[in-house]
């Protein structure tokens, strides 16, 4: 009897080991890496630096000469609402081979159900010095004697005056006042180890919505912060998803 | 003598004459730069605020090759017969002034710093690493002719140092050359040790003052003239002149880009007092000059640097004299009197 009883208990307890087991392997993912490419438009017209062909909703006809920023504070949604943070900062450069395009490597392959991200850096990492010294981050410094930290967001070309006179222009974004929070709302799968996903920035964005920015009203932004928060609310959905 | 005795004496005598031998030569190996028995790796030193130099895998640097390096850079063989026949690098590009000239007319860039740059001269036409240059200006610039080299009596062991075999050839001439470029590193000036070294020194009123001009939107130098290299590698329209003819075309020349004319490569900034004169061309001989051309002198073309046209300073920075003053005060903080006396850096000869 007391054989019986003790044979019972650890088919018992072998069942509960197999069971436990069994739910461990159900619940684990295989991961993969996630690859964004960036693409550029200005509403529907792919963006070709250089050249003075686009039209903003304030009706500036510009151009785009440069454009860096930074990508930071990713966090991925997924269909039961968890969230994966990834505290990656990306440097991008659409005119740099090298920084075009960004990876968030090691996410679970399953589906999504959006995305949130900060064009520039939060205030932890938004001091001078706290990025890696590549020529790339130095280029990005914001003065110490204007507060410090990096530029969130160099946008610069030209465009046309009230008086048809060509003026330059420079959008830039610093301090931690104007980081720009983004939300992607459309569901997107990782289905294999290695996935390229492209994002679309619309610059015209950057010049409406809430604010129609009309450059002729300030053509560089720099220390107003005025301006730059203007600029900071508009670029709220500057990406999309495609 | 007993033989036992004999035999002892003449191996001892041996081994005596084997000991003086192999110490002479250990003792040619330790002061005589010309003989070395293999590659020494290279201490390129600079502050971890630096940006991390590129270094090729295929041309590590070594005490060797760096010495070789310097040898050829003050060495007019390097010009021989060719078209430009008695002059060497240093020729035009003196230690004293940051490796650059004081001749009028045409401005040299220094040589200073160019281990980080990956686009050389003012148009930026010669694109890459310091190999890449370096190839331009023997095989194009200098039209060196090898046998130069090869007929001079130093040369052969120099190159065996540096590279294994007395071979001498464009490659390892340009090799060097590399090399040598790249230990001329300059990070010692009093903007170093106040600002990035964050108060190892202090400034002056003017001097300070002159500092925020330059990293605020007063003076707006930060933005091309960046942090640490204080230059940000860009090609820029910065108003010298509103019609683009010849060479002030620029970067255009090199890139068929009609964007493109009308821009320079952006200098470095370290030690400017010294490199007189300024811009491409050389127009300017002082830097009041220069901040006089920013200040008041800007000329308005479609291809001009957007910086260049915040409000209320369409046509310059509208700074009064005494801002000009404490600019310059400020521009002289970048000079590095240890770069520009280093002797490693020197004439070898």
């Amino acid at each position: 009897m007391l054989r019986q009883r003790t044979t019972l208990t650890y088919l018992i307890l072998l069942a509960v080991f197999e069971f436990t087991s069994c739910k461990k392997d159900a619940i684990q993912t295989e991961s993969g890496d996630m690859n964004f490419n960036i693409e550029y438009h200005a509403d529907n017209q792919p963006l070709i630096f250089d050249t003075i062909q686009y039209s903003n909703s304030a009706g500036n006809f510009f151009s785009v000469t440069q454009l860096e920023y930074y990508i930071s504070d990713i966090v991925l949604i997924d269909m039961e609402g968890n969230e994966i943070h990834r505290n990656d900062i990306h440097y991008i450069n659409p005119r740099k081979d090298s920084t075009i395009q960004f990876t968030i490597a090691g996410v679970a392959m399953q589906n999504y159900s959006s995305m949130l991200f900060k064009i520039g850096l939060n205030s932890n990492t938004n001091k001078t010095g706290f990025l890696p010294p590549t020529i790339d981050n130095q280029n990005m410094f914001w003065p110490d004697p204007m507060g410090g930290g990096y530029h969130f967001l160099k946008l610069e070309g030209h465009f046309m005056d009230t008086l048809g006179a060509i003026q330059g222009y420079a959008m830039h974004l610093g301090t931690n006042a104007c980081l720009v929070s983004c939300r992607i709302d459309k569901q997107f799968s990782l289905k294999s180890k290695s996935q390229t996903m492209t994002l679309r920035m619309n610059i015209n964005e950057w010049f409406k919505d809430p604010n129609t920015y009309d450059l002729n009203s300030g053509n560089y932004i720099m220390g107003n912060q005025g301006q730059m928060l203007k600029i900071a609310e508009n670029g709220k959905d500057v990406f999309t998803l495609k | 003598m007993p033989v036992w005795k004999k035999r002892t004496a003449a191996i001892t005598a041996v081994a005596f004459l084997l000991l003086a031998g192999i110490s002479a030569c250990r003792k040619n190996t330790d002061t005589d730069p010309l003989v070395s028995s293999e590659p020494t790796a290279y201490d390129l030193d600079y502050p971890s605020h630096f940006p991390p130099m590129p270094i090729p895998s295929n041309n590590p640097m070594t005490k060797e090759g760096v010495l070789l390096g310097r040898y050829l850079y003050y060495d007019n063989l390097l010009s021989l017969n060719g078209p430009k026949s008695g002059l060497s690098c240093s020729s035009c590009h003196n230690q004293a002034l940051s490796f650059s000239t004081n001749g009028s007319g045409t401005s040299v860039l220094p040589h200073v710093n160019l281990g980080w740059n990956k686009s050389f001269l003012w148009n930026g036409k010669v694109e890459g690493t310091m190999e890449d240059i370096m190839r331009f200006e023997v095989e194009e610039f200098f039209q060196t002719n090898l046998d130069a080299l090869r007929n001079d009596p130093k040369y052969p062991s120099l190159y065996r140092n540096a590279f294994g075999s007395e071979e001498i050839t464009y490659e390892r001439t340009e090799f060097a050359l590399a090399q040598f470029f790249r230990s001329l590193v300059s990070y010692k000036s009093e903007y170093d040790r106040v600002i990035l070294m964050q108060g190892v020194d202090t400034y002056s009123d003017d001097e300070a003052d002159g500092y925020l001009i330059f990293f605020s939107e007063k003076g707006d130098c930060f933005h091309c003239h960046s942090s640490t290299l204080l230059s940000d590698n860009s090609f820029r329209n910065i108003g010298l002149d509103s019609v683009f003819t010849g060479d002030n075309l620029g970067r255009y020349t090199v890139s068929q880009n009609p964007a493109d004319i009308g821009k320079f490569k952006v200098p470095t900034l370290r030690n400017i007092a010294l490199t007189a004169p300024y811009m491409h061309d050389g127009r300017f001989s002082t830097l009041e000059e220069v901040i006089d051309h920013y200040n008041t002198g800007v000329k308005k073309s479609p291809t001009l640097d957007p910086i260049m046209t915040k409000p209320g300073k369409e046509l310059g920075l509208q700074l009064s004299v005494q801002e000009k003053k404490s600019l310059v005060a400020f521009l002289k903080t970048l000079t590095d009197t240890a770069f520009t006396s280093d002797k490693n850096h020197s004439s070898p000869f």
